[in-house]
């Protein structure tokens, strides 16, 4: 790999020497190997490096920003110098805009430095022949594991000078049921893993897609509409869980003045036993980050803790526009914590209701409506899971949903770059035709 | 731009170099973002061992027929004289300016203007050149507003493929379309949530275009049917009412560019428009060279890469429903109970063909009358049940302005348009 170092530090020399700009340099090399099973077997093996880049620089309280894909040596490019400058003239002024302070060197990393290219193909290869032999009804649409190593750079004019290193396995699954004339609707999971010691199946939950394609083959409509109770389950849980590091607490919505959560710092915002965190540096988390995009080693950062809300998610210049607490965070590796109730429980807890695995609506609207269809589900009746269902819609609201929480399992998935349990709330709204 | 606050003033250039290595019925890939001889000569023969690796482990196999041989260098470039990027951020803080002097009831505003272009070079072994340049243009207007008891939001989408000084030549009808997210705006604030169940509904173009849009993806991508044991074919069967017809533009539709003009594919086959229903008939899949060998197929100039990091997959350019012959007015009047669905949030299919859109702008409609806005709500249903139940198609054909079609972590950009349509689908609501 080359020294990205090096080509950040000369970015920071020149654009801060020639434009007499203040400057963060941003350098990310990766380099990624992936084998994919298509439907017609292993199909295909890819190779890619790659360099990217982003440069901030401020000058006269001006901002521009440059990201760039083709950084391969260590005398900066004039043109993209000019473009800089361009941006920098072309920019508004807002005394808000800033590079990271200082910040004591550092080098942190994570993960294997190299691929097992034998044990990618070999646990690849089982994963192909157990989905085969264990679930004889499944066509795997598409099932890769790729190693990625990114080395990332972040040097700025302020003498900072940090280096993150990371290697992982992602693991992306997809798969349908299919069984005399009947096709599934199609189920995919993924999992980011530090190592192959387990066999894939195991991991995340991609035995439990490949369970619930064969069930879905029975599926079946319900009658009319009804507010009944709903589990989400972990599969699902992170597409409503977005919502508040990426939309309600993330600086777009706080400086545009549409976040429901305007204000409500250390006020009641969800029922006592729900708690939210980011833990990008958690050892658990095999896809987490140390460094955020505004120039900060990065922390971890509780949104909720026990129905309160502690932090919104707001970058340097949001803090400094609002008046606000910086959070060293770039969102994302989300946590909610586990509860103290087994699953089996909340199911028993149920009189009407789903168990949501899968979730189909788009993104919800700033005030957190949501409506969608759930492709991947199941009808719950008197504690029992009855049958699959189909042509399933929910409607709801998010920050209602989490005053609404009844309960929350003990069980959890670990994604490797989020991890979620089993959450039942109360009164959402359920139709079909 | 966020309330007037300048958030991000990017220039993003991603370029890179890719090869593909076929061995068999196996690809080896490999790309770099390094454009230097010694890089690129250094990936073609990473793609080479990749193909060689996979294919020493499959065993012998069959090879692929022969690609066509294209020489074209096709570049979309404006004939204008180029603008800086300081009159373009003056351009987004006029709009900006004007929201606030002419919308006093807002109470939040975001604009987003990205400029792309695409430039490519493909070279095959069989001899192929070919050089494309796209450009196109997108403004996306969010504003928002308070009246004490509810907040809404609404926005739209702006623009065309062709560089900025050809698509946002004159503010006139920008102002015009932002003029009407502001009045839709004011009655979303006071609009009800849709009463859930299945409706009679018409969807206006840009909603009627991505249901086309989702029609096509998955379930008439060739790819679609490798996995499956039996091969069912769609092909002959009634999947919509008569009036359905269901086209896949390449790169001209009606005599006018499309929002995704495909000239030629990432394979180097030359993008033709593909019927895909005709009549409410399923005519024919999306083909890549591999789906067009295995399934006995043509290849249609569907295979694209969204970007130098990717391998080509199958996807769609500009999927139209083709027009009928009602008004508009015509149509809404003949509607007792039911819903206007004018603007759309994402949409979502599956291979049974089974849908879900985001709707961010709709209206109920009482006795042949447009009423009250509807709130963020969904819809959703079966694809050849709603084409099947359609019944009526407006006589113009408008394109949404721009979009980008989500395969996993791809972004391809794609045009999807049609007429209005009256048909019946399910309403997620209360």
């Amino acid at each position: 790999m080359k020294d990205i170092g090096c080509i950040a530090h000369a970015y920071v020399d020149a654009i801060s020497g020639d434009l007499g700009a203040s400057v963060q340099c941003m350098f990310t090399e990766s380099e990624t190997h992936e084998m994919v099973v298509g439907p017609i077997g292993i199909s295909s093996l890819r190779t890619t490096r790659a360099c990217r880049g982003s440069i901030v620089a401020v000058r006269d309280a001006k901002r521009g920003t440059l990201s760039v894909s083709s950084l391969y040596n260590c005398a900066p490019d004039p043109m993209l110098l000019r473009k800089l400058d361009d941006a920098l003239g072309a920019s508004s002024v807002d005394e808000a805009y800033d590079v990271a302070p200082y910040q004591v060197s550092n080098s942190l990393g994570s993960g294997p430095s190299s691929p097992d290219m034998t044990g990618m193909f070999d646990r690849l290869k089982e994963l192909d022949s157990s989905i085969r032999q264990l679930y004889p009804a499944i066509a795997i649409l598409e099932a890769s594991i790729k190693f990625v190593r990114e080395a990332t750079s972040l040097v700025n004019s302020n003498a900072v000078d940090l280096l993150s290193v990371t290697g992982k396995y992602e693991i992306n699954l997809a798969v349908i049921a299919q069984c005399e004339g009947r096709i599934s609707t199609p189920f995919d999971s993924h999992v980011i893993l530090r190592d192959l010691s387990l066999p894939l199946l195991e991991c995340g939950s991609l035995r439990q897609i490949c369970e619930r394609a064969v069930h879905h083959l029975d599926a079946r409509r319900i009658k009319g509409s009804f507010t009944g109770d709903v589990i989400f389950s972990p599969d699902v849980l992170g597409a409503f869980m977005k919502y508040f590091p990426v939309c309600a607490l993330g600086d777009r919505m706080l400086l545009a003045g549409t976040s429901v959560y305007k204000g409500k710092l250390d006020s009641r915002i969800a029922v006592e036993h729900f708690s939210l965190s980011s833990i990008p540096l958690s050892p658990s988390i095999s896809g987490g980050y140390f460094l955020t995009n505004d120039g900060f080693i990065a922390e971890n950062s509780t949104l909720i803790e026990n129905g309160f809300l502690r932090n919104y998610s707001l970058s340097q210049y949001g803090a400094r526009k609002t008046g606000l607490r910086h959070v060293r965070n770039n969102g994302g590796c989300l946590c909610v914590s586990p509860g103290n109730v087994p699953s089996s429980q909340l199911i028993e807890s149920i009189d009407r209701g789903l168990l949501v695995n899968g979730f189909a609506g788009g993104y919800p609207s700033d005030s957190g409506d949501f409506s969608g269809t759930v492709p991947d589900a199941l009808y719950i009746e008197k504690g029992v899971v009855r049958f699959p269902v189909k042509e399933t819609m929910i409607t709801g609201n998010i920050p209602k949903m989490v005053m609404a929480i009844s309960g929350i399992s003990r069980e959890y998935v670990n994604f490797g770059n989020a991890v979620y349990p089993w959450m039942a709330v109360k009164d959402i709204f359920v139709s079909s035709k | 731009m966020v309330n007037g606050n300048l958030l991000t003033n990017e220039t993003k250039i991603i370029s890179g170099f890719a090869a593909r290595v076929r061995r068999g019925r196996v690809w080896g890939f490999a790309a770099a973002s390094d454009p230097t001889h010694e890089s690129v000569t250094a990936t073609i023969s990473q793609a080479a061992a990749n193909a060689e690796c996979l294919g020493s482990l499959q065993g012998p196999m069959s090879s692929m027929p022969s690609s066509e041989v294209h020489t074209a260098r096709q570049y979309l470039a404006t004939k204008k004289a180029r603008k800086s990027i300081k009159e373009i951020l003056e351009f987004v803080a006029e709009v900006d300016s004007h929201c606030l002097r002419s919308y006093p009831k807002i109470s939040g505003r975001r604009l987003w203007l990205n400029c792309f272009e695409w430039e490519k070079s493909f070279i095959s072994s069989s001899g192929s050149v070919i050089d494309t340049m796209i450009p196109a243009t997108r403004l996306i207007v969010f504003l928002s507003a308070s009246n004490g008891s509810a907040n809404a939001n609404a926005h739209v989408i702006l623009g065309n493929s062709g560089h900025f000084e050809d698509v946002f030549e004159h503010l006139g009808p920008l102002y015009e379309r932002i003029d009407t997210l502001y009045e839709h705006l004011m009655r979303k604030l006071e609009g009800v949530v849709p009463d859930a169940g299945e409706k009679e509904c018409i969807l206006g173009p840009e909603l009627t275009g991505l249901l086309a849009h989702e029609t096509i993806m998955p379930p008439a991508k060739a790819s679609s049917l490798l996995g499956r044991n039996p091969l069912v074919s769609m092909v002959g069967r009634v999947v919509g009412s008569p009036v359905v017809s269901l086209v896949d533009f390449a790169h001209t539709a009606f005599g006018q560019l499309c929002p995704a003009p495909v000239f030629f594919d990432d394979e180097g086959v030359r993008a033709r428009d593909l019927t895909i229903i005709e009549n409410g008939v399923f005519r024919g899949y999306m083909h890549d060279r591999e789906s067009a060998d295995i399934l006995g197929g043509s290849p249609s100039g569907h295979a694209r890469a969204a970007s130098f990091m990717y391998e080509p997959v199958i996807c769609c350019r500009n999927a139209a429903i083709l027009p009928g012959s009602s008004t508009l007015e015509e149509m809404i009047a003949s509607v007792d109970n039911g819903y206007y669905f004018t603007q759309i949030g994402d949409g979502y299919s599956d291979m049974n063909s089974n849908f879900m859109a985001g709707i961010v702008a709709g209206y109920e409609i009482k006795n042949g009358r447009i009423g009250r806005a509807v709130r963020h709500t969904s819809i959703s249903g079966n694809l050849h049940d709603v084409w099947k139940s359609v019944t009526m198609l407006s006589d113009r054909l408008s394109w949404l302005s721009g979009g980008f079609c989500g395969l996993g972590p791809l972004l391809m950009p794609m045009g999807l348009g049609g007429p209005a349509s009256k048909c019946r689908v399910l309403v997620g609501g209360k």
